[in-house]
Order: C-alpha cells, then structure tokens, then sequence
C-alpha cells in the first residue's frame, strides 16, 4: 500500500477543516509538510486553518514560509492582512491587505479584508468601499456579503444591511454567518421571532458559540429588559461572578455562589427549552 | 484482544483483500459508523490512498464498538457488515451485492424486480399516493395525453423527506403501479475511487434504463453526488457530476418513457444545478408516516409474531406521531427483544403484550423531529422558488 501524497493529505485536511475539525485538518496538513516541506498550498492550507482557530503565532510562521516562496501571492498577503488584524497589529495588517489588492485587483475578498481592516481603524469611508467593491466582485460568496452586511448594520444602515443580508441568504442560508447576520437584522428591524428562529438555527449548528448565545439573549432582552438580564446573567460567568461580589455586602453571600456554580445549569436547561424540535399532533 | 479490536482487524484484513471496492468499504461504514467521522472517512475514502482512511476507519469503528456500538450493530447492521466485523456466525467473507455485480459487469442496478410492489403494499400517505399518481404514474401511462398538451412526460423528479419514511419504497412502489421497470442505484455504492469508473458506472445506469423504457431510474441519496461543493471540490467529483447532468440532459431529446426520480434526507444541499428545468426541477415531499400507515406498518411487523390476542395496534399508531417507518422497527424490534427476555426469565414462550410495547413506547423516540425542525427553517428563510412549500404546509396543520 503506497503512502500518501502532499496532495491527497491535503484534501482530507481540507475536508476536516469544513467540518470544523480544524485540530485533525492540522495534522494532517503538518504531516503534508513533513512528506514536503516547500509544498506552498499546505503552508497556505496550514496559516489559514491556524488563523481560524485564533493561533496567530503558528498562523503567522507557516504562511511567513508561504511568504518566502511566493512573495506576491495575493492569497497569502491578505492572509497576512487577517493574521495581523487577529494580532491587533492594524498598520502591517493596512500594508498587506493593500499589497493583495493590488497583486489580485479582480478578488471580492482582498478588498474585503482590507474593508475589515480599515473598518477597525475607523476609517469608515475607505471601509465602506472596500467592503462594497468585494461584494460586488463576489456577488456569490457568503465571506464578502456577511461582512458588508454586519459593517451597515453598524453604521446603522439597516435597509441596506436587510437587502444584503437577503442577498446572502440566497447564496448560503445554511451558512453560519449569514444566520447571524439575519438575525441581527430581523432584530434590529424588530422581528424578534424571527431573529429568534435564525438564533435557534444558528444554535442547532454549534451549540454553545458565544455569537449565537448572545443573539438569542438579544432577542431575549429585546422582548423583556428582565428576560433579557435574567439570561444574560445566566449565560455569562463574568456577570454571574460580578453578582457574587455584589451580593457580598448585602449578607447574603453564601446563597450566591450556589447561584454561580448553577447559573450555568440553569442556562442550559433554559436554552434546551428553547431548542425543542418540532412536534407532531398525536392525531397525525 | 477487544471485541471491537478483533472485529476491526478483520473488517481491514476484508477491506485489503478486495483492493478494488472502496464501494465495499463505504458499504459498510455507512453501517458501521454514525455522524461526522463517517462523512469525513468517506470522503477519504473518495479521493485519498487508502493508507490514511485505514487509520481512520479503524479508529472510529473501534470507538464505535467499544462505546457500547456491538448492541446497535448487531440490530442495525447489514449482515454483511456484521460478517466482516465477526459479529454474526458468518464465514468471514466479505461479499456485498454491488461487489458481486461489478465482477460480471453490471454494478450500477438492481436486476428487474420479480416481486413487483404497488401502492397497496403502501400503508396510508394517500396525499403522497395521489401526488405520484398524477406525477409519475399517469404520464407514463398515458404519454399520448401529455405530448397533446405538450408537457414532458419523462424528466426528472425529487423524492425528500426524513430517513428512513419510504422515499425508496414508493418510488419502488409507483414502478409496480404504473407497470414499468424499476432499476435502482444508490449513489454511495457507485462512486469509486479509481479515475473515470464512478464515470462508466453512471452511464452504464442510464444505458440499461433506456434498454428498458419504460423505466422509473431511481437514484438513492443523490445528495452524495448532487451535494453543494466548496473548498472540497475537485476535479474527479466534477466530472462525474458532468456526466450524470450529460446524461441526464440527453434523456430529455431521446425519452418520454423514462422517468428519473431521485431520493435525499438533504434537498437544502443539492446543488442548483441539478434543479435546473428539465432535470429535477419537480419535487415532491415524503413526509412520516401517517397514522393509517403506521398502523399498516406496525400490523405487518406483528404479523406471525407470538402475541396475546386483541393485542391493540391501533393504540400504538395513535401514540406514534412523528416515528419514520425505521423508527417504528425498531419499536417493534425493542417489544420482540423485551418479550424474549421475559421469555428466558420465565423459561416458557410469553407472547408479545401491551407490557412489552408501553415498555418499549418509553424507550424509543421519534427520530424525525430533528430533521423537521431543520427542514421548518429552510422552509420559512430559504424557500427559493416555493421548492419546501409542501413541508410549510406539512407543519401548518400537523406540527404543534
């Protein structure tokens, strides 16, 4: 029996890192470079799966190497642009996003991680159009509208934002992101039903990520201010420690940290309510 | 040694011994292994030397045994499957259906049904009945009556609705009504690893539908070719789509009297571009079993089995709501299993009774709930063309 190519583990690890199972897509790509190390795609492959898990440092050393070899390769600067925004480091990330508009002026999504950039230097004029110019060189990718979407629903742009967002759900409505980014919208447009199915949808997807959480206690808190603190008080541990320490010169410290420790329980029986499935009547 | 261990060394010592049928293996890892390791795993299996796949596999059918996995393989499992792993008193060998037929050169379909089904065969579903009737059944039987209004007869048509609630069986069943041949292919089993055979294996189906119009082709979890592709998109899976669409689309000037229907748990990943007019463009929603079908279902499963008599099926199909077909075996399966061991505990036969179905009614959930909770969010936010309108429908009057 042969041993694999660089290639063939390639494409498993790509399939792994689809999964989210970015941890086995790692190894297997390491072990792409093992078989080897030059190969420019698993380098890439590798500083892109890092930068997913927020592993900067790894991130930044594989796709340096990818760097070295193909130095105007757009896909590895503007993964270099999103490795140095991860990092905070918003000047080199401005240089590389830029350096990939330039090696690739046609990719909706160069321009996009230069609008991401920009957004966060609070230029918001040069974001804007970025972001407008990568969504309309990629009218079909989810990564492109998502991020113009959420970047108008910030400035409080919420027609446009819709129409976006609507624009994404036609190209991928089973899409993480573009979930959210509906159901922010159909919340800040008042929808709460609504945003509150596109919650417990994103939810059935990943069960416990912090963005979907916060969604529903959006939605929650939009519906009631007490519903609303009384899930983000459960759901957040810093809030619940918060109401420890609060609870101490009031005396009555010692029923607190019971409330702590089973905050976290009440959630999750709270949030299992929430995602009950769908029932038939018995008559059916 | 484990179990589990040994049962693996012999599943990989069977897989080595067939080099060529990596549809073999995914034939029983579809058994095997449940969930995302499984999708993973095929997926390797699809494109990668085997090498790293046979890590694979053995790690996840180990921690599928070892996890408690030899009871739900011994009730869920193809024979085969359990053959391989040494779970039944079989001879080791592995030899699947497909394995035998790709040796004679005929790998893609079942031979002509000799036992022919019809819809009384079919427990209740008569919206489902009626909508096929009209749809499938009447223009193959009267294609004279279409081409005079000038509407297609043949084309395609897509079956989806939970697993395990009878997509198959009543494409199967609409063959038996309307008098024509039925060849089935289940996607999975003809997707071959080697360059260009998965190719042959698709168009040597749609060769043999023709030679036998009139034909219902039936394509079993087209999801496993048809399915949306991003960054895992590759050129061996692009060309075998390119020739099932070139086949598919040179039907449509050649063929009323051939009609292709296809089956999947998943229409929300069938690329658009099998929905194109002319080619799946036509679906229809096979929800769970109604309540007169659960009934149905749920006598022929009692059927011959040792019961107290007035035993009350009725009751059972009531409290039912939501079962697939698959989920009421295993209802029935668990009744059997707890009446067996009343039997051994008493050392004489003690007959199948409402103790044993209330019991086992506690024990085994519905399964399509999930899939309909899934299935209410597409339909309310991504229902492009009024494709899940009947699953709208569906919930509006049956969901709570």
């Amino acid at each position: 029996m042969s041993l694999p190519t660089a290639e063939s583990l390639i494409r498993q690890a790509l399939i792994f890192r689809q999964a989210g199972e970015n941890a086995k897509a790692i190894d297997l790509l390491k072990e792409a470079l093992a078989a080897e190390p030059e190969h420019l795609n698993a380098q890439i492959q590798l500083g892109a799966t890092y930068l997913d898990q927020g592993k900067g440092v790894p991130a930044m050393e594989a796709l340096g190497g990818a760097a070295r070899q193909a130095p105007s390769s757009g896909v590895v600067r503007r993964l270099l642009a999103l490795g140095y925004l991860q990092r905070g480091d918003l000047v080199r990330a401005k240089a590389e996003a830029e350096e990939a508009v330039r090696l690739g002026p046609g990719d909706g999504i160069s321009h996009t991680i230069l609008g991401r950039v920009l957004d966060r230097r609070r230029d918001w004029a040069g974001a804007e159009a970025a972001l407008r110019r990568g969504a309309a060189l990629a009218t079909d990718n989810d990564y492109t509208l998502v991020h113009l979407g959420y970047f108008l629903l910030r400035r409080r742009k919420f027609a446009e934002a819709a129409r976006v967002a609507d624009d994404a759900g036609r190209v991928a409505p089973d899409d993480f992101g573009v979930i959210l980014l509906r159901g922010d919208v159909a919340l800040r447009q008042g929808r709460a039903e609504e945003a509150k199915d596109f919650a417990l949808w994103a939810l059935s997807q990943k069960a416990s990520h912090r963005e979907a959480i916060r969604l529903l206690v959006s939605v929650k808190a939009h519906q009631s201010w007490w519903l609303g603190l009384w899930w983000r008080l459960n759901s957040d541990f810093v809030l619940r420690l918060l109401l420890v320490i609060a609870s101490i010169p009031l005396g009555i410290w010692f029923l607190t940290p019971i409330y702590l420790i089973g905050g976290r329980l009440i959630f999750e029986h709270m949030l299992a309510r929430e995602l009950k499935t769908v029932k038939l009547k018995r008559g059916f | 040694m484990s179990d589990g261990q040994r049962g693996l060394d012999e599943l990989i010592a069977a897989c080595r011994a067939a080099p060529k049928s990596a549809a073999l293996v995914r034939a029983l890892m579809a058994e095997a292994v449940a969930g995302e390791a499984a999708g993973a795993a095929f997926a390797y299996l699809g494109d990668a030397d085997p090498a790293p796949f046979e890590a694979e596999l053995r790690r996840t059918v180990a921690d599928f045994l070892n996890e408690g996995g030899r009871d739900e393989a011994a009730r869920r499992w193809r024979p085969e499957a359990l053959r391989a792993v040494g779970g039944s008193d079989g001879d080791g060998a592995v030899v699947v259906d497909l394995g035998r037929r790709r040796e004679r050169g005929a790998e893609f379909a079942e031979p002509p049904q000799q036992e022919r089904i019809t819809f009384a065969d079919v427990g209740g579903l008569e919206d489902v009945k009626q909508q096929i009737r009209r749809r499938i059944i009447a223009p193959l039987e009267k294609p004279g009556l279409f081409t005079a209004f000038r509407r297609r007869a043949g084309g395609g048509l897509l079956f989806y609705g939970p697993p395990g609630c009878g997509k198959t069986m009543l494409a199967r069943a609409a063959a038996g009504e309307a008098h024509v041949s039925f060849l089935s292919v289940r996607i999975p089993d003809i997707l071959d690893r080697w360059l260009g055979e998965s190719e042959k294996h698709i168009a040597a189906a749609f060769t043999e539908a023709k030679a036998r119009k009139p034909a219902i082709l039936f394509f079993d979890e087209i999801e496993a070719l048809a399915a949306r592709r991003r960054d895992s998109d590759n050129n061996h899976t692009s060309s075998m789509v390119s020739t099932f669409l070139s086949e598919f689309d040179g039907l449509a000037a050649t063929s009323d009297a051939l009609l292709v229907v296809a089956a999947t748990n998943v229409p929300w990943m069938i690329d658009t571009a099998f929905r194109r007019p002319g080619r799946f463009d036509r679906v229809l929603f096979v929800p769970p079993p109604d309540r007169a079908a659960r009934l149905y279902i749920l006598r022929r499963m009692v059927e011959g089995q040792p019961a107290t008599p007035g035993l009350d099926m009725e009751r059972y199909a009531a409290g039912t709501s939501g079962f697939s077909g698959a989920d009421l075996l295993n209802l029935v399966e668990t009744a059997i299993d707890l009446a067996i061991d009343d039997s051994l505990t008493a050392d004489a036969p003690t007959p199948l009774s409402r103790k044993h179905f209330d019991a086992a009614m506690t024990e085994v959930k519905p399964t399509t709930a999930e899939w309909l909770a899934t299935a209410r969010n597409y339909a309310k936010y991504a229902n492009e063309g009024g494709q899940y309108d009947e699953v709208l429908a569906f919930l509006g009057k049956h969901a709570r």
